[in-house]
């Protein structure tokens, strides 16, 4: 089934809130949705209202083989997530080794995943190039770019352009095909965030996903632990990302309905 | 741009070579003076978009990025699913084959007549539904209204062509028929 790699070129650009929102307003138009952390920074969890102090997760035990399954979390807004969980410097390089010496880690569970039928996949990627995006890509369906409207943002659309910042070598410029941009934080009122956000709607045409204004609504959500369609459901910015969500959806092949599950016990978050 | 001063001597706007010359040489004051010439850089090279000119570093990195661009041409097709095109060859006697003679535009033709129009999409069905013996797939959106972009979207891409449209999007599912929170068999398989 489809996996939608959220990634960024550069941190800071509001990707893992727009993967957690485009998650729950994906699950909210009537599909399943697995949201999977492999961002290190681990904060794809705190969107869906766990603990701060909740360190458990699925990437931090790669090494470990471990079963997927045994480690997806319930959340209040619907969707199923799988947190990165907690690291240190010497968790992270060690698995980064380990990932670099052996890729079916990730990719063994993630094909299981992409197995299930109906089920979306969203994976939120650590900013900049990474060994998972340059694992994952391969895989993906779309590979959703966040960038603002700012000239460090607008400095970098040749690597995007170019494919080199999805790594996978030659095979880059293909996998480029399938990279669409998001624009966040756009201000209306900023000459500057106009004139950015102006050139790169030119320059990407239908490559542009969509844009999301700056709006406190976002940042209030996350303060409170919830995602934006249930903090504030008219707000610009949420209004936004279901345009984006809908984008999303028009170009991915369509779903099947996924079977009935098999009654089981919740997980406590 | 021309405009007079002091006499029969005329000054250049400061356009971004002007000041950057005059910021090496730390002289903000200094001025050019075309003694009435008409300037050398005609309009063709200036920039396209005006409102990039105050931001150089803006309108480097989009020429960089189209640079990129011609370099790597996006492919038309998003998803790798969609086969290509088939290609049936010719039989091989195709050449030695008669020709069909003319043909007899008296022939009446039929009416074209439209593919009947498909029933009217079911209600989608629930997961608490009993499983059918194929897994339905979820009908088309019907295309019907065009989608009205957001406001943040639609504002940039004023006066922006698109090069598609986007489909409209299914309805959304009422709460009774919205799918429980997924939940994998914890199962290993």
């Amino acid at each position: 089934m489809p996996l939608i790699c959220i990634a960024a070129p550069k941190g800071g650009v509001g990707k893992t809130t727009l993967a957690a929102n485009l998650a729950g307003t994906l699950h909210r138009a009537g599909q399943p949705v697995l949201a999977m952390d492999c961002d290190p920074q681990n904060a794809l969890r705190l969107h869906f209202g766990l603990p701060v102090r909740d360190g458990a997760g699925f990437l931090m035990q790669l090494p470990l083989r471990p079963d997927w399954r045994s480690l997806v979390r319930d959340t209040e807004s619907g969707v199923a997530l799988l947190p990165h969980g907690a690291n240190d410097i010497r968790a992270a390089l060690r698995l980064a080794a380990a990932l670099e010496r052996e890729p079916e880690l990730l990719l063994a569970p993630v094909r299981a995943m992409l197995a299930e039928p109906g089920l979306l996949l969203v994976a939120d990627l650590p900013p900049g190039p990474s060994q998972m995006l340059n694992l994952l890509a391969p895989l993906a369906d779309l590979v959703v770019t966040v960038l603002l409207a700012d000239a460090t943002s607008a400095a970098l659309l040749p690597e995007i352009d170019s494919g080199r910042f999805l790594g996978s070598g030659a095979l880059a410029a293909l996998h480029a095909a399938r990279v669409r941009v998001v624009l966040n934080q756009v201000e209306a009122t900023s000459r500057l965030s106009r004139a950015v956000a102006g050139a790169m709607a030119r320059h990407l045409g239908p490559r542009l996903l969509g844009a999301v204004c700056r709006d406190e609504a976002v940042a209030e959500a996350l303060a409170t632990q919830r995602l934006l369609h249930a903090e504030a459901p008219g707000s610009a910015a949420a209004l936004d990302i279901a345009d984006i969500a809908r984008g999303i959806t028009a170009l991915l092949p369509p779903l099947p309905l996924p079977p009935t599950p098999l009654p089981m016990e919740p997980v406590a978050p | 741009m021309l405009y007079p001063v002091q006499g029969n001597n005329c000054e250049m706007a400061r356009d971004p070579d002007v000041a950057r010359v005059a910021a090496a040489l730390k002289s903000p004051g200094l001025r050019y003076r075309s003694f009435g010439n008409e300037p050398v850089r005609g309009a063709a090279s200036q920039s396209v978009d005006n409102s990039l000119d105050s931001f150089p570093l803006v309108g480097a990195a989009i020429e960089a990025a189209t640079a990129e661009t011609q370099q790597f041409p996006p492919a038309a097709e998003l998803h790798a699913s969609v086969p290509p095109p088939s290609f049936v060859p010719l039989p091989a006697d195709f050449a030695s084959r008669p020709s069909p003679g003319p043909v007899d535009l008296s022939y009446p033709l039929p009416e074209p007549t439209r593919p009947a129009a498909p029933p009217p999409a079911a209600e989608i069905p629930c997961r608490s539904a009993p499983p059918a013996a194929e897994r339905p797939y979820r009908p088309m959106p019907p295309p019907a209204e065009p989608l009205a972009p957001s406001d943040t979207l639609a504002a940039l891409l004023n006066g922006v062509a698109q090069g598609v449209s986007r489909p409209s999007w299914p309805a959304p599912m009422p709460q009774a028929c919205c799918p429980p929170a997924w939940s994998p068999s914890r199962l290993p398989r």
